[in-house]
């Protein structure tokens, strides 16, 4: 088994892509994390999402689950098949509390999973994180 | 007060609430309709968490409850009946009309919270009772309290469990427990209460003092003291420990509070850590190598973020990439979250990853090609500054002329020629380009009419199909938004006046359900929207007689009027057909005003309509109304005009002695047709020029077509046409019906546009 | 009655009761080095409950009922005597 550790490329600021069919929460996500210096793509259903990745590498993607055309897990599911992009971090962030929720989100590739509203300071906190910036 | 966030929640909530309103009445229509019922689900639910981002706790509420229910329908636990539909749709206006206070004043109206009470009191008594109780918890965000001594002597596993709970969104209740020493003899048994507590994320049950030796133990007398940390509400606890409640403290818990300190680890890194951890041991199958990668690629840079060592790691994954078997990276994993203080990395380090950190966080370009939504008042400022480019372009060739006739250089002239050839051209590119970003689609209108035809049709107690085409058609929007209006009341027309009861139609071999079509398409460069119903249509002899009753016209020629015309009576100012003004469409409005507003827009309405067979009635608008060109006139002694091109049919000199004079009119004659003739001056109040009678003299005669009819119009000069950006007027301006709007002219004069059709 | 007792082991079984909490703490008392076998037990009453957690015996087999498992084994796991 071949795996894992491509060296971050640490030459730019750390990209995000944003998938969320809300204007108001896109809005909401690219004024936080470009005001933390990073750079913030958006996509508003999981095709677009996912062609988005595979156009081009990000650092940290940010998935709304429930979401038209192709939801968050399924394009998470998607993402993870494709070798280039299998191993990119992402964190699912939906209203739904439960834990079957998070198991689900987790079986399907995410890697952690916030509920709404989700405060500025805890989403730049998991994107440095995440990202593998220091803040 | 209001932040560019609200300012788009502001207009994203219109748009859901739209969406939702009409998904739900497609639903009402066809229940079964699958796509209808995800997208007001989502609509809702994407509101829901819009919503979340601002401390609207009311709203956040009853959308909330709303989202419960369309989810219980969406799973088929529930039927959508018109009862329901009422009742979500009463959810929705009230939403709406939070929206709107949101948008005014930056909160929600006073009273708002008991509201919300009320709404959403009703929406989850239409829940099924299973799903009620466990919707009836709206996760708000958790409020801040003191420390909890007890807190730190949590496990970590546990803490961290809680804090993973919190980060996510939980509100964590720390919940202290001290039964009374005799409460076995009330029958009471406290471990058991703790078996139905939800969300349980820690239970401690240890002695409140120490342990007396094994011969002295009193079995009866109860010694235990109870610690937990839940995810459950308040409520639920304090449902549950009613008997006991005074023995009962409860405490939020900030998640801060959680954070496991021996670790040295942050909350959040220690949270997301732990996610690495359960996500590795979930089961696998051919998804592992896409996990690992994930987890791999996670927890190294969460390491790297947090300025931790990641050699260990590293090691971890190579090890397990050779093997297969995870055992390596949990081992990490649990070494890193159990671990008690160490002081593993150096201050140097910490400040080479802090330097490193700060040239990464530099901001780089943005990558555009998103859509942008706009207020309209931007599009429509840019709109005016292009109207004004146009015109200050205009003024070029007036430059090209004085360089040459005045200071006598050709070349010069041509040079200002070149230019204006470039700047013309580009200036028209920028007109099409606003205009283009002008079109909006007729849906924009078309969108309210389901829910007031339901409406309508049930307060009169008809059945009527709306059936909505074309509705992509786009054009201008300043047509769209006037079609409003207009659309309203022939809608409502044909619902009061033109659809009969079910019984009526029955009687006459009808279908029950009557189809009432709103259609739009394009033709040529004009937007035509078509309303037709299949009710009675219009009796052109009981509109004679109607119109003849009303005074509106004599009997005799009424008489003389084809049917078509007489069915065009109802355009007439004062007509109703209807015996009696009803509640919907009276109020003395009639079709008079929707023909007026349409030709406002420069449009046309046209009516036919067969007995017993139906009504239709087609509005015909231009596409795009935002350049109009215009003819200058010089009236009133060198005051310039503007009037509208489409009207002017030609330019005529008349000499003045061939002006015929009937009774105080006066009319010429314009191949072999007798033209009305009328004074611009005399008909603004302007001071006229006097003639002396010299025969030789002309007059400047703009020969100007309104609806069939000719009229010639004096004016003192001609001058050049140009295409304009006609600004209407607005304010106590707005009354002034003789002209149409300004424009503003290349020298910075104002030109004043004549509405031909008020004026004559 | 849910609790046997042989000589050198405790077993419970089911549903432990209010009233089972002085037979067993007799015969911990009795036999201190008695082990006890929780693995069919389904609920202890408090009152049992403390008594396990004041004489801390050996535990030969742990409850499988879920809350039980999940929340009284860390209490019995930590040593015994």
């Amino acid at each position: 088994m071949t795996l894992f550790l491509k060296p971050r490329t640490i030459a730019t600021a750390a990209r995000i892509l944003v998938i969320d069919d809300g204007i108001t929460m896109r809005l909401f996500y690219r004024t936080v994390l470009e005001a933390a210096g990073f750079v913030v793509e958006e996509a508003t259903n999981g095709l677009e999402g996912y062609e988005k990745v595979l156009a081009r590498p990000f650092d940290l993607l940010i998935v709304d689950i429930n979401m038209p055309k192709m939801d968050g897990l399924s394009m998470l599911r998607a993402i993870r098949r494709d070798g280039a992009t299998m191993g990119v971090p992402a964190v699912t962030i939906s209203t739904e509390s439960k834990d079957s929720d998070t198991l689900k989100a987790y079986q399907a590739g995410a890697n952690y999973y916030l509920v709404k509203p989700v405060t500025p300071e805890t989403l730049v906190e998991v994107a440095h994180l995440m990202a593998g910036v220091p803040a | 007060m209001t932040t560019p966030l609200l300012v788009r929640f502001v207009s994203e909530a219109r748009d859901l609430l739209q969406a939702a309103a009409t998904c739900l009445l497609r639903l009402e229509k066809s229940p079964d309709d699958e796509a209808a019922i995800n997208e007001v689900f989502r609509a809702v639910h994407t509101l829901k968490g819009s919503v979340g981002l601002f401390d609207f706790p009311a709203f956040t509420k009853l959308v909330h409850a709303g989202e419960d229910l369309l989810s219980a329908v969406r799973a088929g636990q529930l039927a959508l009946s018109s009862e329901l539909v009422d009742l979500l749709l009463d959810a929705l206006d009230q939403v709406s009309a939070w929206v709107d206070s949101i948008d005014a004043i930056g909160a929600l109206p006073d009273g708002a919270d008991g509201v919300s009470r009320d709404i959403t009191a009703r929406l989850r008594t239409a829940l099924p009772q299973d799903l009620e109780a466990g919707a009836a918890v709206v996760p708000l965000r958790a409020e801040i309290l003191s420390s909890i001594e007890w807190l730190p002597a949590v496990p970590a596993a546990e803490r961290l469990a809680a804090l993973r709970a919190a980060l996510s969104g939980a509100d964590i209740l720390a919940l202290e427990y001290l039964p009374a020493e005799d409460c076995f003899f009330s029958g009471e048994d406290p471990a058991a209460l703790f078996r139905q507590v939800p969300g349980l994320l820690a239970l401690a049950m240890e002695p409140r003092r120490d342990w007396p030796a094994a011969e002295a133990l009193d079995p009866y007398c109860c010694l235990l003291r109870f610690r937990a940390l839940t995810t459950a509400s308040r409520a639920e606890i304090e449902h549950l420990f009613r008997y006991v409640i005074e023995q009962v403290a409860l405490t939020a818990v900030a998640p801060h509070l959680l954070a496991v300190a021996e670790t040295g680890l942050s909350p959040a890194v220690a949270s997301i850590l732990d996610g690495q951890r359960v996500i590795l041991e979930l089961p696998a199958g051919d998804d592992l190598p896409s996990r690992l990668t994930s987890v791999a690629r996670t927890v190294e840079n969460v390491l790297h973020a947090a300025g931790q060592e990641t050699t260990d790691w590293r090691e971890a994954v190579r090890a397990t990439e050779t093997s297969g078997d995870t055992a390596p990276l949990l081992a990490v994993l649990a070494r890193l979250l159990d671990a008690r203080p160490e002081v593993k990395v150096d201050a140097a380090a910490k400040g080479l990853a802090a330097a490193e950190g700060s040239v990464l966080s530099s901001p780089d370009l943005r990558h555009a090609s998103r859509v942008l939504k706009v207020d309209q008042a931007k599009i429509d400022s840019l709109m005016n500054l292009i109207g004004e480019l146009v015109v200050s372009k205009n003024s070029l060739p007036f430059l090209a002329r004085r360089a040459e006739e005045v200071y006598g250089s050709r070349e010069m002239s041509r040079e200002i020629k070149d230019l204006f050839a470039v700047v013309d051209r580009l200036a028209q590119e920028m007109q099409a380009a606003i205009m283009a970003v002008r079109m909006l689609p007729v849906s924009e209108v078309f969108e309210r009419f389901p829910r007031l035809v339901r409406d309508i049709a049930r307060k009169l107690g008809k059945r009527i199909d709306l059936v909505i085409e074309g509705e992509d058609t786009a054009a201008d929007k300043t047509i769209v938004e006037m079609l409003g209006d207009p659309l309203l009341h022939i809608i409502r027309n044909a619902l009061d006046h033109g659809i009969e009861t079910p019984d009526e139609r029955e009687a006459q071999g009808k279908p029950v359900e009557a189809r009432v079509l709103l259609k739009a398409f394009q033709e040529g460069d004009q937007v035509v929207i078509e309303v037709s119903d299949d009710g009675r249509g219009i009796d052109p002899v009981k509109i004679r007689a109607a119109a003849v009753a009303k005074g509106v016209i004599d009997a005799e020629r009424a008489a003389g009027l084809t049917d078509q015309d007489a069915v065009n009576l109802v355009f007439l100012p004062g007509f109703s057909t209807a015996g009696q003004v009803s509640d919907l469409s009276g109020r003395g409005v009639g079709m008079d005003v929707v023909v007026s507003t349409v030709e406002k827009a420069n449009g046309s309405v046209s009516l036919s309509s067969v007995k017993g067979e139906g009504t239709t009635v087609r509005l015909s608008l231009p596409l795009s109304m935002a350049v109009t060109r215009v003819m200058m006139v010089e009236a009133g002694g060198g005051m310039l005009f503007g009037i509208p091109m489409d009207h002017i049919a030609e330019t005529v000199r008349i000499p003045r002695d061939s002006i015929r004079h009937i009774k105080q009119s006066e009319a010429f004659v314009l191949r072999d047709t007798i033209v009305p003739l009328l004074r611009l001056d005399t008909l603004l109040g302007l001071e006229r020029n006097v003639w002396f009678g010299d025969p030789t003299e002309e007059d400047a005669v703009l020969v100007v077509r309104i609806g069939n009819t000719l009229t010639g119009l004096v004016v003192d000069h001609f001058r050049e046409g140009m295409d304009i950006i006609l600004k209407p007027f607005d304010g106590i301006l707005a009354g002034l019906p003789n002209y149409s709007g300004t424009a503003l002219l290349g020298d910075g004069r104002v030109l004043l546009v004549l509405n031909l059709k008020e004026l004559l | 009655m849910p609790i046997h007792v042989s000589k050198t082991e405790v077993t419970i079984k089911g549903t432990c009761t209010v009233e089972d909490a002085l037979p067993l703490l007799e015969a911990l008392q009795a036999t201190p080095a008695a082990r006890v076998a929780l693995m069919h037990c389904t609920h202890i009453h408090t009152a049992s409950l403390q008594v396990l957690l004041a004489l801390q015996p050996s535990i030969v087999s742990w409850p499988e009922e879920a809350f039980l498992a999940r929340w009284l084994t860390p209490l019995l796991n930590q040593g015994g005597r």
